[in-house]
Order: structure tokens, then C-alpha cells, then sequence
């Protein structure tokens, strides 16, 4: 709790200072309310006049519960009750996104921000308010016009395989039927075409397998993430045994998530540990996690060759590669695809990296309640 | 071995599919496998029930396409597994949709495989001799497709 206004104001301010506080409160663009400790209006600035669409004096002396829709409107007396004994409370001094309800009936999304103050032993309450509603529909318009893309990249992608699919086979038939045929030259063209069809292939197909992860509806469950980071390393069996990898895997949770992802996921970013992997060095690679209260956070370490500072954000952008593809080969789909996995569970991730040393991959997977945990 | 046709018979395929190109590769695949075959091309859904329920001489197998003009592979699919006569033909989707949903439908309605055509001639070659060899050199397929006539009469009659 902040601590009592003790200052002493001399008295020959304290008209100056209000003055000036008034005009502060009438010239914010957020709408200012305070109220007692029993929820009483005491004031209303004119952007909570604007808001809400009440005169001051419509409101300065009820509850201000007539500002709120169900259920705050209902439960709202309850909330300070169990502030005032508890000092807890769900928004004094953090802050949230909650509805707000204005004079004629319509209800609107607000940011609110809750102050304590103790003035003369009572204590009363100073609520901010900024009505979002703009932001609110600025954002669902970003989410519509984000779904539309990802169908559009899944249509389109889906119909062009068609005539690719013709041209990669035809070129396949030409090259086997009529090489012996063609002088030098010409089957060097052939071969430019050929390999741009594989490689335009190679990318719709993943721009097709990237798209349907925002299209189609993945279903949750409890999900032993131990078991499948197992049978992600068992898909990888190949690549681990060949390069002599040595995978290290901590005890992972029960967490909440689409299964069939999750081990996309985990087999993506321990892939991608042994892909780049310093060429005179044993990868060693250490899938550990660490319960941070509301969420696990995963990570995925690795010895490999690691990367510049400045290329850590890039990497999750779908297509970009840092390497050559005489290097390492792919499309550059890989972590985009673990970027909008881990999102797809509301998560984050991230990578730290230090060049020649070797990189990490963190991910959070928030905790929801598991039905293990349920019972 | 019990498989449909004889030894030495050419195996009678049915191919439904509007795409030039594709019937031109399927004739070609199965051609450069070796499989003596005569395919019939019905390029819509329509001509491919017409088809089915005008010859006297049943396909010994149908490689159905989805996305077809007219009726589309699924209605296709439906009335061939309705068809008492036909339902025993082996059916073989062939189509380029990888969508789960395709797929789950293509089961729902009693389709034999489902297979999404393969995006190099070299694996389409593949699938056409795995294609050929599990449905007459492996699975026994009835000699007289027909013959679960009265089996469904009597369900019929029944119900």
C-alpha cells in the first residue's frame, strides 16, 4: 500500500496547488473517478464525462457500480469489501482490461487503473479510465485481416501445387526421354529448370504444411512433454546417430497443448540443434525447463555454431535463411513454424545465441489446469 | 495368388480425373512400370457413373480423382459403394489434397485407399507398381463383383 500523504503542504499553496490539480483533472484525456470506500462517486472529470456520457452531477453521490455491466455491476461491492480486509485486490495497483457500461446502454472495453489514497483517515480510491474501444476494433480487424492471409496462403498453395506438380513431371519426362538428344547447352537449361521445380515445390509444400497450422483446429490435452520430446529424438534417430549428438533431456511436465505440435516442435528446434553443429564438435544438446509460477519455460541448448546478435529475430520469419544452400539445406520454414506453434499455445519464444558457442531456444508454455491436476 | 484377373490380363483401370496432364502421366507411369493395363478416362464425374453402370465388363480397379467437374469424386465415391454391382471394385483415391478432412470423408464413404499424388514421376512410378501389386498380387478381390447382390436384397428388405 502507498504510503499516507504526510507532506505539509504550507498553507498559502494548498489554494494554488488544488487549482492547479483541477486543472490537471479537467484537461486529462483519461477520465478520472474518485470514489470512497464504500463506492460512492465523489468526483468525475470531464473525459469521464465524455466517456461515460453522464454529467457530473448525475452521477457524484451513487454507487459507482452504475457504470459497470454484469457481473462487475453485481459484484463490485464485494470486490472492495474483500480489498479492504484482504488488501488484495484484482486491479488496485495493477491495472486491467475490463467493460465498462456509458449513460445509454452500451458497453465498451476500458483500460483501468486503481490508486489507493488516504486522505484525512478515510481511505478513497482514484480509478483511471481510458476508453480503448478504437484499439479494441483496430485489433480484431488485424486478427480478421491475419486469418484471411493464412487462408489465402493455404488456397494458394494448395492450387498451385496442381500446375507445378505438371511442370516438375513433364520436365522429368523431357530430361528422361530426350537428353540424349539435347547438346550441352540445353541440358543445362534443363537442369536450371529442373532444380527450380523441386525447389518451388520443396517451399509451397511447406508454405501449404505452414498455413494449415493457423488453419485447421488443433485440438489440446495433457500432454507428457517428457515422452514427447523422446519420440521427437526417436524421429531424428538417423540424424543424432550420424553426427554422435549427444541429447540430454531434464524431467519435463504434463502440460497442456496439441500433442501432434508439440513434438513438431521439440523435433524442429533439437533438428535444428544438431543441424548447425560446429563441425569439430560433438553436438551436445540439453532440452531442460524451468517452472516459472504461471508458465513452464523450455529450452533447447545446443554447442553449435550459433549466430550474431542481430539475426536473432530474423530467424523466425518464414523463408529467411542465414546460410547458403550448399550448406545446410531447407527452405527456412523451420522455426517460423515453431514461432506460430509456440504461439498458437500463447506462448513466446526467443533465442540467445553467442556465435562459435552455441545457441539457446527458449519457449513458455503457459500453465493451464491440467486434468491430472484437476482431479 | 487369387487376384481378379486372369494371368497375363491386362488389368482394366478405370481412371477418373479431369487433368490432361495427369491422365497423360498415369498412362505413361503405368506404361514405364511394365504393368499391362488398358485404361478407361472418364474426365467427370457423370461419365464416370455412366460408365460404370452401362459396361458390361466391370474395371478390376478405379483411381478416382477428388476435385472433378459435374459430380465430384466423393458423389462418385458414394454411388459406386451404394451399388450393390460395384461396390466391390476397389477404389483408389488419387488426388493432389492432402486436407484431413478429404481424407476422413474419402473413409467415410467406404473408399479402398486414399493416396495423394505423388509430386515426382519417379514416386508416382512407385506408387503405380505398389498400386498394381497389392491389389492383384496380394489381396483377394471377389470373381464376380456382383455377387453381394442378395446379401444387400435381403438387407433391404429388412430394413
Amino acid at each position: 500500500m502507498p504510503p499516507e500523504i504526510k507532506n505539509k503542504v504550507p498553507q498559502e499553496n494548498i489554494a494554488d496547488y488544488a487549482a492547479r490539480l483541477e486543472t490537471v483533472l479537467k484537461t486529462v484525456i483519461d477520465g478520472i473517478i474518485t470514489i470512497d470506500s464504500r463506492g460512492t462517486i465523489q468526483s468525475f472529470n470531464p473525459s469521464a464525462e465524455r466517456i461515460f456520457g453522464y454529467r457530473p452531477e448525475e452521477v457524484i453521490g451513487r454507487n459507482v457500480k452504475i457504470l459497470m455491466p454484469e457481473p462487475y455491476h453485481s459484484e463490485h461491492d464485494g470486490y472492495i469489501k474483500n480489498y479492504l480486509q484482504s488488501g488484495q485486490g484484482k486491479v488496485i495497483g495493477i491495472g486491467r482490461e475490463v467493460k465498462a457500461l456509458r449513460k445509454d446502454g452500451s458497453v465498451f472495453p476500458m483500460e483501468l487503473g486503481i490508486n489507493q489514497m488516504n486522505i484525512a483517515g478515510a481511505v478513497m480510491f482514484v480509478g483511471t479510465i481510458r476508453d480503448i474501444s478504437d484499439r479494441k476494433q483496430a485489433e480484431d480487424e488485424l486478427l480478421r485481416s491475419n486469418e484471411e492471409l493464412e487462408r489465402f496462403a493455404y488456397i494458394a498453395s494448395h492450387d498451385l501445387q496442381e500446375p507445378l506438380r505438371m511442370v516438375a513431371n513433364f520436365t522429368a519426362l523431357l530430361d528422361g526421354e530426350y537428353r540424349g538428344t539435347m547438346d550441352a547447352q540445353a541440358g543445362e537449361y534443363m537442369d536450371f529448370i529442373t532444380d527450380a521445380a523441386r525447389r518451388m515445390q520443396e517451399m509451397v509444400g511447406d508454405l501449404l504444411e505452414y498455413s494449415r497450422l493457423g488453419c485447421e483446429d488443433a485440438g489440446f490435452s495433457d500432454v507428457n512433454s517428457e515422452s514427447h520430446t523422446k519420440m521427437a529424438l526417436a524421429n531424428l534417430y538417423d540424424v543424432i546417430e550420424e553426427t554422435e549428438a549427444s541429447v540430454r533431456i531434464g524431467d519435463l511436465p504434463v502440460i497442456h497443448v496439441n500433442p501432434v505440435r508439440f513434438l513438431r516442435l521439440m523435433q524442429n528446434l533439437i533438428g535444428n540443434a544438431v543441424k548447425y553443429r560446429r563441425e569439430d564438435v560433438r553436438p551436445d544438446i540439453r532440452v531442460e525447463v524451468e517452472d516459472r509460477g504461471r508458465e513452464w519455460l523450455f529450452s533447447v541448448s545446443d554447442n553449435g555454431i550459433g549466430m550474431k546478435e542481430e539475426y536473432l529475430q530474423q530467424i523466425f520469419i518464414i523463408f529467411k535463411r542465414l546460410h547458403g544452400k550448399k550448406d545446410y539445406q531447407g527452405t527456412g520454414i523451420g522455426l517460423a513454424a515453431c514461432k506460430k506453434i509456440v504461439e498458437g499455445f500463447e506462448g513466446k519464444i526467443w533465442a540467445e545465441s553467442r556465435p562459435g558457442e552455441g545457441s539457446t531456444f527458449y519457449f513458455t508454455v503457459p500453465k493451464k489446469e491440467t486434468a491430472r491436476q484437476a482431479a | 495368388m487369387s487376384a481378379a484377373p486372369i494371368e497375363g490380363k491386362p488389368i482394366d483401370i478405370l481412371l477418373v480425373e479431369d487433368n490432361e496432364g495427369d491422365i497423360f502421366l498415369t498412362r505413361k507411369v503405368f506404361e514405364k512400370a511394365q504393368i499391362k493395363n488398358t485404361i478407361t478416362v472418364a474426365e467427370d464425374g457423370e461419365k464416370a457413373i455412366e460408365l460404370l453402370k452401362g459396361a458390361a465388363d466391370r474395371p478390376d480397379i478405379i483411381l478416382l480423382d477428388i476435385n472433378l467437374p459435374k459430380k465430384d469424386g466423393k458423389q462418385v465415391l458414394e454411388e459406386i459403394k451404394s451399388d450393390p454391382s460395384l461396390r466391390a471394385i476397389p477404389v483408389v483415391i488419387l488426388t493432389s489434397s492432402q486436407a484431413e478432412k478429404d481424407i476422413l470423408e474419402s473413409y467415410d464413404l467406404h473408399a479402398n485407399s486414399y493416396i495423394i499424388k505423388p509430386v515426382t514421376l519417379e514416386n508416382f512410378g512407385e506408387v503405380a507398381a505398389v498400386v498394381e501389386n497389392f491389389w492383384f498380387g496380394v489381396v483377394a478381390l471377389p470373381s464376380h463383383p456382383g455377387a453381394s447382390k442378395t446379401q444387400d436384397k435381403q438387407r433391404e428388405d429388412a430394413a
